[in-house]
């Protein structure tokens, strides 16, 4: 459905995207995961046309969408903030969509405002952050398009109102055919959510897998040595030390045979433990450093 | 071409500025026009009681009752200002980034901001335009309307307005923020009056020789020229008009006339100016760097010559601020106070333009 092809862009001399390429499905919510700076935000607004990239293409449904912009009635782009409509009254909003989406629903979105007790008296810009955000969701699933694009749509939200809008994200999906791509920090819950993570580092995509996948590359172990970690287990590279407490260590190792728990099992821990495995664990693994997440 | 949604969207940001427009010319034309005719009589039935022959001809009554100079400086500015919102204005704020996320081109996007201004800025010149002449038709002087007036005096202020709407749109295409653009747009609406200052001061001084003849083969080219009120010789306000005197000898008084020559070919002056700056202004709106949006200029290319252009202005503004220094009759050191400004300036603008190029305006740079 979106095809992005050896997308480049370079911003002040610096490289912000670097050949870039991916494919979106029908109906999957893909996460994009990455570390401040390395360039999501410019991936996702280049992909919508606010940017334009040095190099590559964007095509949706075969067309680009850079010499076809009218294409662009099927997908979404939501920011994180609906900044730019703060001073339209709703019936405002409505007609102005109704205009330039052609499926857009005023029913569908005047039963959404309702149910998340989204005040239709007030102008945006009175909405506070959380309900501007879930109202930047409705809107963009209301248009009913085929792909819906979230920049950090749940950034600097409370729990309740993130929990509201991954809920509702959800449920848009699990109803239609409209594909989602998210960008978050928030790693747990893009892994509630999504089917596929592309992991950006460097201005590239470093890997792009099915959520189910990854977790089966990867296991996550606790375990304790009479002395500390030995240096034979230390220096492997599918070896990653997570964290450590005393002689306590908290290891994800690149293992699908099992070889490298076999070793490890060979130096006779005091303790060997299977952790659940998170994305967050991957993407310290994938991205390094602890400290940059 | 017209498109509703950006339409719609475009007069929501600027409905109040498009109104005022309207109001401006609706208080400036027609209104204005029935105060105006009413001093025309009380002129009248005055100069009648001291001369029976007393007549008004025509270049003065259009001179006093549809000249509307006054109000041409604030529709210019309401004119700057509206092209300064439409572009300048969405780089400061995400608006830019909502607009260009839309399924519409960005040829699309520039000319339905172009045609909302021209439309409403068109619409209102005709319609209060008319408005005044007929007011006019149904006083008593009916008879002092003639269609080569009327007309001179309608179409060159209006093409002139369309060709300075683009013109403020033209540098909303290479500013990032309303601020730049605002500012580009006057200091190059008033740079060839400015610049002839600056250079004649340069020539005087440094040179000794007088720049005004060479100007004044080439200032009709210069748009900001038609807004040059004080001169009633040969300019006015958007008109280009060659006139001569006439002693006029009628007995008790002698006073003047003239002979107006109208320059039609003036008119494609205005015409050129809007032709060229909307397509240009089309080609870069679509080629904008819009990660440049807050910065003074969005296409480094041309960092080097406003770099260049804004050193040179402010070193001869700097001149003829030195010179202004130089003691009671020392005038042979004109010339050296002239360069002690000239140099200061330069080097104080150059650091200036520098950090001018490392600001960026814009609210939230995500």
């Amino acid at each position: 459905m979106l095809r992005v092809q050896n997308l480049s862009k370079t911003i002040q001399g610096h490289k912000v995207l670097d050949n870039i390429s991916f494919e979106i499905q029908p109906g999957k919510i893909i996460g994009l995961v990455g570390r401040n700076g390395v360039g999501k935000t410019t991936l996702l607004r280049t992909i919508v046309g606010i940017l334009t990239p040095n190099d590559g293409d964007t095509c949706f449904e075969g067309q680009s969408i850079y010499t076809n912009p009218s294409i662009k009635q099927h997908m979404v782009f939501v920011p994180d903030s609906p900044e730019a409509l703060k001073n339209y009254s709703i019936s405002e909003i409505v007609k102005l969509y109704e205009w330039m989406y052609p499926n857009f629903d005023p029913n569908y979105f005047y039963s959404l405002l309702e149910k998340f007790s989204l005040n239709q008296g007030k102008k945006i810009g009175k909405y506070s952050k959380g309900m501007k955000a879930l109202f930047s969701l409705v809107l963009a699933f209301s248009t009913k398009a085929k792909l819906i694009i979230l920049d950090e749509p749940t950034d600097g939200l409370d729990v309740i109102i993130k929990k509201q809008i991954l809920r509702y994200v959800l449920e848009e999906v699990s109803e239609g055919n409209t594909s989602i791509l998210i960008s978050s920090h928030r790693l747990d819950e893009l892994e509630q959510i999504t089917d596929t993570i592309m992991v950006m580092k460097e201005g590239r995509i470093e890997s792009h897998n099915e959520l189910v996948d990854m977790k089966s590359k990867y296991k996550k172990i606790q375990v304790v040595f009479k002395e500390n970690l030995p240096e034979s287990i230390e220096v492997l590279d599918e070896v990653k030390q997570i964290n450590q407490i005393g002689r306590v260590y908290t290891l994800l190792l690149s293992d699908k045979n099992d070889d490298i728990s076999q070793l490890i099992k060979k130096e006779q821990p005091l303790l060997f433990e299977e952790l659940p495995i998170t994305l967050e664990d991957i993407f310290v693994a994938k991205l390094g450093g602890e400290e940059h997440v | 071409m017209f498109n509703k949604t950006l339409w719609y969207k475009d007069y929501k940001q600027t409905k109040f500025i498009l109104w005022s427009i309207w109001a401006v010319l609706f208080l400036g034309m027609p209104v204005q026009v029935i105060t105006r005719l009413q001093n025309l009589r009380e002129y009248e039935k005055n100069e009648l009681l001291i001369n029976p022959n007393f007549k008004i001809y025509t270049d003065y009554f259009y001179n006093s009752v549809l000249n509307f100079n006054s109000i041409y400086v604030v529709l210019v500015i309401l004119i700057f200002i509206l092209a300064s919102l439409l572009i300048g204005s969405e780089r400061g704020n995400k608006t830019n980034d909502f607009t260009f996320s839309l399924p519409f081109s960005r040829k699309q996007i520039f000319l339905s901001k172009w045609m909302i201004g021209t439309t409403f800025i068109v619409s209102a010149f005709i319609f209060n335009f008319i408005f005044a002449q007929v007011i006019i038709y149904f006083s008593e002087y009916q008879n002092m309307l003639d269609f080569e007036w009327s007309f001179i005096y309608f179409v060159y202020p209006f093409m002139a307005f369309v060709a300075l709407y683009v013109f403020a749109l033209f540098f909303g295409t290479i500013t990032g923020g309303f601020i730049y653009q605002a500012a580009l747009t006057f200091i190059f609406f008033i740079f060839p009056s400015g610049i002839y200052i600056l250079l004649e001061s340069f020539s005087q001084t440094i040179l000794n020789k007088e720049l005004y003849v060479f100007y004044n083969k080439f200032d009709v080219w210069f748009l900001g020229n038609y807004l040059d009120i004080s001169s009633y010789t040969s300019k006015n306000l958007f008109f280009n008009t060659v006139h001569q005197y006439n002693m006029i000898e009628d007995g008790f008084y002698s006073f003047q006339s003239y002979d107006y020559q109208f320059n039609y070919y003036f008119l494609f002056i205005p015409i050129l100016y809007t032709l060229i700056l909307l397509t240009l202004s089309v080609l870069l709106y679509e080629r904008n760097k819009v990660e440049n949006n807050g910065k003074f200029l969005l296409f480094s290319q041309l960092n080097k010559f406003f770099m260049f252009g804004i050193v040179i202005c402010f070193a001869l503004l700097g001149g003829i601020i030195g010179t202004a220094f130089v003691p009671f009759r020392l005038n042979e050191l004109n010339n050296l106070f002239y360069l002690f400004g000239f140099i200061g300036f330069g080097i104080l603008s150059y650091y200036f333009t520098r950090k001018l190029y490392n600001m960026n305006l814009k609210i939230s740079s995500r």
